[in-house]
């Protein structure tokens, strides 16, 4: 049986479209839930005196919360240079806003690493 | 202005731009890899060890065998198995990113076979990780003997 043929790089991005509209939808609940737990943590639960790993989990969360926020935005611009079906597209920008995601992408993964060895080696080392 | 319609050749400096992404994209794949390979380097380590009894004798014995059930630790090989080979093809796809965009067909063609099965692997994650937190919150709660 004949392979089918690989579309053009436009046309697979265009295709990835539904994907990443779901994981941005999914990435919408992870940080609405995330802030109402935060939210929840530090205003509304009656909490002892705060610890290292305390402030650090706090700070990590807001990070998270701010970084994946950006990359839910750059999410959307790669979506929205995807094209609908039909649309008209510029190559350079959508080629643009692959790159800014990722970049993007890659930072807030940084981030998060970092605020979880910070997190591990306090809560262990404490 | 061109169209996202399949076309024959793709413009250098399109390739270019998208070749932008290729560190990035390296980077978080590697990550991936490496995150992937050290659960299933952990499986294989942990499994054999419960099973043979070598947690007998620090006198956890009851407690391993209640987490890790035949069900869980089947599921637990099979999400490493799936995550290093959605990452795989993240790895393909930046090698594929060069810049004169040769490749750069097949690079987002793994790109979006990345992209379909990324969000039930996020979705598996999540559901791991809760259940984790579940796990160690109820073991957390129970009273000493």
């Amino acid at each position: 049986m004949a392979q089918p043929a690989i579309p053009s790089p436009w046309e697979s991005l265009h295709r990835t479209r539904r994907a990443l509209l779901a994981t941005t939808l999914a990435l919408g609940l992870w940080l609405l839930g995330l802030s109402l737990i935060g939210i929840c943590v530090v205003f509304i639960i009656p909490h002892r005196t705060w610890n290292a790993a305390d402030i650090c989990g706090v700070l990590a969360l807001i990070g998270f919360v701010i970084s994946h926020s950006l990359v839910g935005w750059k999410m959307i611009q790669l979506i929205k240079a995807a094209g609908k079906p039909g649309m008209e597209t510029d190559p350079k920008d959508t080629a643009t806003a692959f790159t800014a995601f990722w970049k993007t992408n890659l930072r807030a993964h940084a981030i998060l690493w970092v605020w979880i060895v910070l997190l591990i080696a306090i809560t262990y080392l404490d | 202005m061109s169209t996202n319609t399949p076309s024959l050749q793709t413009d250098p400096e399109d390739a270019a731009i998208a070749h932008g992404a290729r560190t990035s994209i390296l980077t978080m794949a590697w990550a991936g890899l490496v995150v992937y390979l050290a659960i299933l380097v952990l499986w294989l380590v942990f499994v054999p060890l419960s099973l043979f009894g070598a947690f007998a004798k620090n006198s956890q014995p009851i407690e391993v065998r209640e987490i890790f059930s035949a069900a869980c630790l089947i599921a637990i090989f099979a999400y490493a198995l799936y995550g290093g080979w959605i990452f795989r093809k993240l790895l393909l796809c930046g090698r594929m990113l060069t810049p004169d965009g040769k490749n750069l067909k097949e690079a987002l063609s793994l790109h979006r076979q990345f992209w379909t099965h990324a969000p039930s692997l996020s979705g598996l994650s999540l559901v791991i990780v809760l259940g984790i937190l579940v796990l160690v919150g109820g073991m957390s709660h129970v009273p000493k003997s």
